[in-house]
Order: C-alpha cells, then sequence, then structure tokens
C-alpha cells in the first residue's frame, strides 16, 4: 500500500509538531472483504515526532512492519514525508486472496491517539464531583445540568479516515521470458 | 528493538497565555512541573494536567509546548489556554404539582419553578459564586454559595451557603382538623398547612481522597421560625390522632454538623454506562451545640451501571437512610423524594400535598415523613441518538422499583385498621422518559411526575374511616392546645356551615 495523508497536518497539527511535545501519528489500515465486516488484515505505521528547541530538529522514531528505527528531520518535511506517507507498505500476502475477489481497503489516521488507560484516569478526574454536600433519593423532574464541563473526550486529537474502491485480484503477470 | 526518543531538560519556569480573565496562579494549581525541576516530555502527568485544565471548565482550549530557556539545555514550559464562558446552569425545575392556595384550600393543580446558575470562575479566581431560587404557591426558597476548589491553592476545597425558605408543610392524609383563630372554628381538610421560615448558613471543608472520592464536612447553623396550629387532629388508620409536627413553636435554633463521602467511578457523568456512584452522608445536630433540635441522619445511596452487548445500560440504586432523635420536619425522609410520581423537595421546598399513590394499599398512605426511608430501583436505557456536535446522546429510559418509608411510630405502633403486609409502608415507584446529554449539559425529559396526575394512578387508602371516631374530640382539644401559636389561618374564607365538624366523606 502507498498512500500519502499529508493533509491530517493542518496548522493547529503543526504547531503541536513544533511545540517540543511528543506528537504521534499512527496509521491503522484493515482489508476486507467486500460486504464483509471482520477484516482479513491490519497493518499500522507509527511515527513519534518530538521538536528539540535546543537542537532545533525534529526527533522521529518510526515504527511500522519490519521494524523501529530514531532518524533526525531538520526540517517539517521531512517529518511529513516520513510520518505522512507511507510507500510499500505491507497489508497482506497476496497469496491468502483469492483470485477474481474483491477487497476493500480503509484507513484510520490518526494524532495522538490517546491510550485506553490514559482515557479510563481522564474520564475519572473530569466526571469527578465537585462539591457534592447533599443525597436525595429522587431525581429532579426536569433533571440537573450534571457536569457541564465533562469535556467530550475523542480517541484523538484529529482523525482521517479513507477507504478505497473495490479492488479485483487479477491472476498475477508471467514471469518476463 | 529501538529504545523511545527521550528528552529531559531543566525546567525554568511556566509561563500561562491566554489568560485575559483567570489569574495564572490558577491556571498553575493544575500544572504539576514547577521551577528546577527535571521536565520529561514524556510524563503523563503533562496529558493528565492538561484534561485537568479542560475539566475545571474554564478554558476551552488548553495547550503546552517548550521554548528555549536562558542557557542551554532548560526550557520554559508554555501554556496556552482559550477561556470560555464559566456562567453555568445546574439545575432547572418546572413541574406541577397539587397543592393549596394562600387560603389553605386545596388547589387541584399548580406550578413550581426554580433556577440554579453560577460563575464557576469568579473574576478569575477560580472561585464559584452561585445562586439558586424556587418559587411554588405561596413559597419561596432563596441560595447564594461559593465554592473553591482548592483554597489558598491548597488541595482543601471550601464552600460556603447562604439559605432562606419561606416554606409550607402539609400534615396529615385525611379528617384533618385543626382550629383556625381568624374565623373561631375548627376546619377539616385532608391536609393541615404549616408555614415556616428558615434562615441560615453552612461552612465547610472538602479533599479529594483519591481521583474519585471525595469527603466534605460542613457546619450548619438555621434560624428557624414556625407558626403552629393551636390544635391539630387527622384520622391514622382507624383512630383519630393528634398531628405531629416536628417543628418547634415560635424561633428555635439548627446547629448541625454534616459529613458527605462521595465515590465516583462513572465513566461519564450524564449517560454513564458503568461504574458506581456512591454516596454517603451523616448529620449531627445536638443541643451542645447550641441546637434546638437533636438528633442524626445517615443517608447512603450506591448506583452501579452495567452496559449490554446490544448498547442497552441497566442500572441498580439502592438507597437507604436512618434519623435517630428529633429531626426537623424538613430533614425527614418525604414520601415525594421516593416516589416518582410527586414532585421532589425543590431547595427543600414542599411542593405537594398528596400523599403516596399507594399502588400495593399498605399503611404508607398514612406516611408524609419518615425516620426510616429505603428505595431499589432498576432502571434500563436504551440509546436513541447519538451525535458529535450540540446533542451527543439522547436515551429513552424506564425505570420501576419500590420504596418504603416510616416513621418510628408506624413501626411501633402501626395505624389501626391495617393488618397483615398492609402494615409495611411500601409502595411502588415508576418512571419512563428521555435522559438527554448535551453540550449544555445533561437534561431528563420524565413522565412520571405527569402519570401521577392520572386517578388511576392513584392507589387505595384505607375506608374504614366512615365507622371510626369522629375527627378531634373535644376531650383532647384541650391537651393538644400549644403554649403560644398563632395560626396560619389568616383567610376570612369559610367553608359552607355544612361541612364545619361533621363527618367527613372517606372519598
Amino acid at each position: 500500500m502507498t498512500v500519502a495523508y499529508r493533509d491530517i497536518v493542518d496548522a493547529e497539527i503543526e504547531a503541536k509538531l513544533k511545540s517540543g511535545i511528543p506528537t504521534v501519528l499512527v496509521l491503522r489500515a484493515y482489508l476486507f472483504e467486500e460486504g464483509a465486516t471482520n477484516p482479513l488484515a491490519l497493518t499500522a505505521k507509527s511515527c513519534r515526532v518530538v521538536f528539540d528547541p535546543w537542537d532545533e530538529v525534529f526527533r522521529v522514531q518510526l515504527t511500522q512492519p519490519g521494524g523501529s528505527s530514531n532518524v533526525v528531520s531538520p526540517n517539517l518535511e521531512g517529518v511529513l514525508r516520513r510520518c505522512a506517507e507511507a510507500q510499500k507498505l505491507a497489508v497482506i500476502d497476496r497469496s491468502k486472496l483469492k483470485l477474481g475477489g474483491r477487497y476493500v481497503l480503509s484507513g484510520l489516521v490518526e494524532v495522538n491517539p490517546v491510550s485506553q488507560e490514559i482515557i479510563e484516569r481522564i474520564k475519572k478526574w473530569v466526571s469527578r464531583p465537585t462539591g457534592a454536600t447533599t443525597i436525595g433519593a429522587g431525581d429532579a423532574l426536569f433533571g440537573s445540568f450534571v457536569g457541564l464541563f465533562a469535556a467530550r473526550i475523542g480517541a484523538a486529537d484529529r482523525e482521517l479516515k479513507f477507504k478505497t474502491q473495490p479492488l479485483v485480484v487479477t491472476p498475477p503477470p508471467p514471469p518476463p521470458t | 528493538m529501538l529504545g523511545k526518543v527521550s528528552l529531559t531538560y531543566l525546567l525554568e519556569r511556566d509561563e500561562v497565555r491566554g489568560n485575559l480573565l483567570t489569574r495564572a496562579s490558577v491556571v498553575k494549581r493544575y500544572v504539576p512541573f514547577h521551577e528546577g525541576q527535571v521536565f520529561d516530555v514524556d510524563d503523563p502527568e503533562l496529558e493528565l494536567s492538561r484534561y485537568r485544565l479542560l475539566g475545571t471548565g474554564f478554558f476551552q482550549k488548553v495547550s503546552y509546548s517548550l521554548r528555549r530557556g536562558s542557557k542551554r539545555g532548560a526550557v520554559v514550559l508554555v501554556v496556552d489556554v482559550r477561556e470560555r464562558n464559566t456562567i453555568v446552569i445546574n439545575d432547572v425545575w418546572l413541574g406541577l404539582s397539587a397543592t393549596a392556595d394562600r387560603a389553605g384550600e386545596p388547589r387541584p393543580l399548580s406550578a413550581y419553578t426554580g433556577l440554579d446558575a453560577a460563575e464557576t470562575n469568579l473574576a478569575g479566581t477560580g472561585v464559584t459564586l452561585g445562586g439558586a431560587f424556587a418559587v411554588a404557591e405561596d413559597q419561596l426558597a432563596l441560595r447564594v454559595r461559593t465554592f473553591d476548589p482548592s483554597f489558598r491553592g491548597s488541595p482543601w476545597m471550601t464552600h460556603g451557603t447562604l439559605l432562606y425558605n419561606l416554606a409550607r408543610e402539609f400534615y396529615g392524609t385525611r379528617d384533618v382538623r385543626y382550629d383556625d383563630p381568624v374565623g373561631g372554628a375548627s376546619r377539616v381538610e385532608d391536609f393541615a398547612v404549616v408555614r415556616y421560615r428558615r434562615l441560615g448558613g453552612s461552612l465547610g471543608v472538602g479533599r479529594d481522597l483519591s481521583v474519585s472520592t471525595q469527603l466534605f464536612a460542613d457546619y450548619r447553623l438555621e434560624r428557624v421560625q414556625a407558626e403552629l396550629p393551636r390544635a391539630a387532629s387527622h384520622r391514622r388508620g382507624a383512630r383519630v390522632e393528634p398531628l405531629a409536627y416536628h417543628l418547634l413553636p415560635g424561633v428555635s435554633l439548627l446547629s448541625a454538623l454534616h459529613l458527605d463521602l462521595t465515590h465516583d467511578t462513572r465513566d461519564v457523568p450524564v449517560l454513564p454506562t458503568r461504574g458506581w456512584l456512591v454516596q454517603s452522608a451523616l448529620d449531627v445536630a445536638a443541643t451542645p451545640l447550641g441546637s434546638s433540635y437533636a438528633y442524626q441522619r445517615v443517608q447512603v445511596r450506591a448506583s452501579r451501571w452495567w452496559q449490554a452487548k446490544n448498547g442497552h445500560v441497566l442500572r441498580l440504586e439502592a438507597y437507604g437512610g436512618a434519623i435517630a432523635g428529633d429531626a426537623p420536619v424538613f430533614e425527614r425522609f418525604y414520601v415525594a423524594d421516593l416516589s416518582d410520581l410527586l414532585p421532589d423537595r425543590v431547595l427543600e421546598l414542599n411542593t405537594d400535598r398528596r400523599p403516596a399513590p399507594n399502588f400495593f394499599g399498605t399503611d404508607v398512605a398514612e406516611v408524609r415523613f419518615g425516620e426510616y426511608a429505603a428505595r431499589l430501583q432498576l432502571e434500563h436505557r436504551v440509546p436513541v441518538y447519538r451525535g458529535v456536535r450540540s446533542v451527543y446522546g439522547v436515551d429513552a429510559f424506564t425505570a420501576v422499583g419500590v420504596y418504603a418509608v416510616a416513621a418510628r411510630r408506624d413501626l411501633d405502633d402501626p395505624p389501626a385498621g391495617y393488618s397483615g403486609l398492609a402494615r409495611v409502608p411500601i409502595d411502588l415507584t415508576f418512571n419512563l422518559g428521555l435522559r438527554i446529554d448535551t453540550k449544555a449539559g445533561g437534561f431528563v425529559f420524565a413522565l412520571a411526575n405527569p402519570l401521577g396526575f392520572v386517578p388511576v394512578l392513584r392507589g387505595r387508602r384505607l375506608a374504614a374511616c366512615a365507622s371510626g371516631p369522629r375527627p378531634w374530640p373535644s376531650s383532647r382539644r384541650r391537651s393538644f392546645r400549644a403554649p403560644r401559636a398563632p395560626t396560619i389561618r389568616r383567610s376570612s374564607r369559610r367553608r359552607p356551615p355544612s361541612s364545619r365538624g361533621t363527618r367527613p366523606s372517606c372519598a
């Protein structure tokens, strides 16, 4: 799979990348047989970027099928090239696909996906009572505006989804003679 | 495998930007990184503290960044905030009740309303200043309160409340007779009305014991002024008995200590799908504290939520409470707070004169206020809508439960005329409606209150009164007389002579 998803990086995400605080971009791509709900295969690529304000470089940790690597990029363009594009990312062994079968590739790109554990801790804190000093057995008739500021905690700072047209598996071309 | 790219710096200082109203010191309370510390960009506290700042409700957006400090290896942690409106509505009350007019005549339907609003970031200090009012037929309640989530930057919370209630209580369930000095004659109703005023307040401190547990302790002082009838009786079961007001005539003081422990592990506050909410409270009022009322009250409420695979949510809630001593009427367990078919008290105003619906035909029909209360309720929620903009979710809910409320006397000396299981004062309660989670907060639209006015849903009462003794026997009248008690009956309106002093109907 080769895909570019640079539009995930808008002005806000660009500011995050330059903030000095780690920013994580994650691509997940699922392969489905057309009409099926369970994926046949999953591939992923993760990129963790930290800007070093003293050396003025981006330190990038790249994780994808085949292993991890640490690289240094002197500018944002280098970060985008490594982290907002996927070049020949392996999805599934071709031999596992049915000849003539129709398949769909569905992708999700997230910036700073929050781990489930962190989400739990955040939600507990955000939804905690503040100054509750009375209890009663009944609810008010028209209820109460409970937790007005319970922030809607999303799974990521930004998300991008894409889906391909159905792909038909054709016989591989004969080897050159 | 390669290690994580990790960067650590010496933190030179914190800097807050974008705070037009909120003091920087208020923001820094929630940032656990201080000057001179080693700052690891991977510290999970960084993200958690960002959400804590969002959770204050003061900010629409919070972001962190680093910039170079004055020497190599040092950084400044910059906290950028975008403030938001901090005036919030905490509660709205709007409902219908069956009450009585100023003259004490029954009214089949009247409206009550109320609002609780607050500025949660007063002058950028992080302190909440709130107020509330409730208006019902001939009743008024006012509240002013403050809440400081971090007193002088400490982990202690402080709060205070001022209270004023011009309130009425309804006593008795039928054949109530009480004197009416204005007209010089007794009257017969299904209830007696007593007016009283409360003026006072409370001060308290609180602390987070953990991320999900809070403890509060308050001291409360109130002046209570009650105008009691000179004498009153009602029919309790098949017998005529004097009414107990649970208020002292004239001026009295309520001086009490209050402890409140809350444990909250719900995933979200408005439409929770799992977790616990456990609240327990203890009130102690004693004569050495200067209180005219000496009592202890314990309450525990525990709710648990589960989500089924189909997305439906179940909630099981258990509530129980007990009072020892002589608690004033507004501190007692009230039947309408337990039954969804009657309006709850609003800011401690009792808006409805009706007794319990009594579906099971028990002696709960004879009870308005109790010293013991319990309720078990099961709620089933079905997701109807999920959104991401203004309305985040709508769930239809149905709830059903049983409750019991009893005074000590109802257990020691149950009302005459009831036998067997009918002497257990329990009743059915149910509710249905919508719970809505919106950007502005959570709403509940419930149908139980209007359903409570449907006559077929009103339960049974003891039909023995026609053969019972006449209410308010003249031989008892003198013994009921209070030493000084101006009457609350101020109206010159009179019932037709034929209805005065006659045996009332059981209808």
